[in-house]
Formats: structure tokens, sequence, C-alpha cells
């Protein structure tokens, strides 16, 4: 996986827009999802390291996303659409990564191949974090002082 | 009106929650009982069985001593003692390995990935939790009578 900082800084600029506001939360959370049901498992008790391969797999996190929209009574598919999406996202940059180890499971249960493209070491991008925090504030700063630059025009 | 009567109606969600969780603990156990690789832990349960076998070592395993040859690994509290005559760790750092077990414990490398960063990574990851965590609660709240969250009226966007 790359870090948190990678997988939310991604999320974060995928739904930027407005037009996202209402349910972003969502795909913010489906970004880092299989990770922190997965990982502190793994890190604090590896003796448990088999019980987590489940996790970080597609349908394992479906199967979680449904489970998660049960408790919300209304806009429940706009949770499933927002969080599978994040979800998604998250996927698709940890198939980026290369391992010495196997990889990820993508069709857990069905099959025990792992795929990956292998451009990236799991740790590399800790190194880009600052560039992310600086990219993300930057952003933000810009787009507020737009808005603001605009309501005293207007 | 066609959700009202159907199987994701309110009126099924217990039973719903019940298989969901049902099929994620069958995924769990499913994934613990029939992982098809050799582990570590395997080959130091039966060295004899897994003499001459390939395996590759990641779980949280750490250089414990360095030595001219190679170095001494811990994982899941057993040292193994790894040869790798050309590769430079240094002691608490976190290891992959490719290699080959040789009872009773030790390990010969085929290939090594140090994961330098690893600790920086896992507390780095901390403060995203943090955040949106945060932001989804100052969001939505939890009702315990209905066991639903619900939007916080502050942050209703229509």
């Amino acid at each position: 996986m790359p870090d948190l900082v990678t997988h939310t800084a991604t999320a974060y600029f995928l739904m930027r827009s407005d037009s996202f506001q209402r349910f972003r939360v969502f795909f913010y959370l489906g970004a880092i999802l299989p990770d922190i049901l997965a990982r502190p498992i793994h890190i604090m008790f590896p003796q448990f390291y088999l019980y987590t391969i489940a996790i970080h797999t597609p349908l394992f996190m479906i199967l979680f996303t449904l489970l998660f929209a049960e408790f919300f009574q209304t806009f429940r598919l706009h949770v499933i659409k927002y969080l599978l999406f994040g979800i998604l996202s998250h996927f698709f940059l940890d198939l980026f990564q290369k391992h010495i180890t196997d990889g990820y499971y993508w069709f857990f249960p069905f099959s025990w191949r792992s795929f990956e493209i292998g451009l990236f070491w799991p740790e590399l991008p800790v190194r880009l974090v600052p560039v992310w925090i600086l990219l993300v504030a930057a952003t933000e700063i810009t787009l507020r002082l737009k808005r603001r630059f605009t309501r005293i025009s207007s | 009106m066609l959700l009202k009567n159907s199987v994701f109606s309110a009126r099924y969600r217990g039973i719903r929650v019940f298989v969901y969780l049902c099929s994620l603990a069958a995924l769990i156990l499913y994934g613990r009982v029939h992982f098809p690789y050799v582990t570590l832990q395997m080959c130091l349960s039966r060295p004899e069985f897994y003499d001459g076998t390939k395996i590759s070592v990641g779980n949280e395993a750490t250089v414990r001593d360095v030595y001219k040859d190679g170095f001494i690994i811990e994982q899941l509290g057993k040292q193994v003692r790894v040869s790798a005559p050309d590769v430079h760790v240094a002691s608490g750092e976190f290891v992959y390995l490719h290699a080959v077990f040789f009872k009773p414990d030790s390990l010969h490398a085929l290939k090594v990935r140090v994961a330098k960063k690893r600790r920086a990574k896992i507390w780095l990851s901390v403060f995203p939790v943090l955040l949106i965590g945060a932001y989804f609660f100052h969001r939505f709240r939890f009702n315990v009578k209905t066991f639903y969250f619900e939007e916080r009226r502050s942050c209703q966007i229509l």
C-alpha cells in the first residue's frame, strides 16, 4: 500500500469539485478503508496475519460497503456508490506497486493469483508526502481566495 | 415503492446485516484455512518436512543482529539466521525476503528488500485516519436508538 496520505491526497483531488460536497466524505473513507480495516490488525497482531488476507480484497470490500450502508436510512445508494469508488481509487493506486513477496489477491476467494504493474516499492510514496501536502494546501488556499474575490466583486 | 416491500426494505435490515457479517466472517476464515503458500512459521513448526522449500518472508520481520555473511531476523518472537553475504541491513529494519528454508531454523536469501521508510509510513498514515474520522463525525452522528448514522443539521447540504 502507498501511505494513507497519498491515498487521501488522490481522493481529495478527485473529489474537490463542489458538486461532490455532500457525499465526498464517503469517497475519502473508501480511499483509506482497505488499509484501516486490515493493517492495524496485521501490524499490531502479526500472529493474525493470515486472518487479514481476505480483508484487503475487492469482494470483502464490496460486502463491507453493503454492510456499512445498512447504517444509513436515507441516501444509502449514494453511500454505496461513493464508498465503492473510493475503494476503487485505493486499489487502483495499489496496483502500481511491486513486492518481492506476493502482491494483492484481486480475485480472492476464486483465485490466489496476484497481479501488480510494479512501478514502485510500497515505501516510495512516503518521500512524496510533503509534495502532496503542499499541493493540497495550495489548491485549497487558491480556491478559497478565488471564492472570496468572486463574492467581493459580485 | 419498489424498495418498500423488497428484501432491501427496512423490514429485513436485521437479516441483511446478519448475512453480510456471516459472509465477511466466512471470507476471513477461508483466507486463513486455504492460504496456499508456505510461511516461515509453518517451516519452523515442521523443519524436517519443509527443508529446502522456497518461501517468502514478510509479515513484520525485523533484523535483530547483523553479521559478515548475513543477519538474524525476528518474526512473531522467533529468531532465524539468514545467510545473505552481499546484503547491507541494519538492526531494527523491516525486511522482506525470498529465501530457501533449511532445517532446523535458517534461511538462505535469494532476494532481500529492506523496507527503509516503513515505520514513517505507518505513523504518517495515522493522520489521514484521524482527519477523515473527524470530518465524518462532523458531518454525521450515530443515533443509538435507531442504529443509523444521521446527517447533522448544521452540515446538511441539499
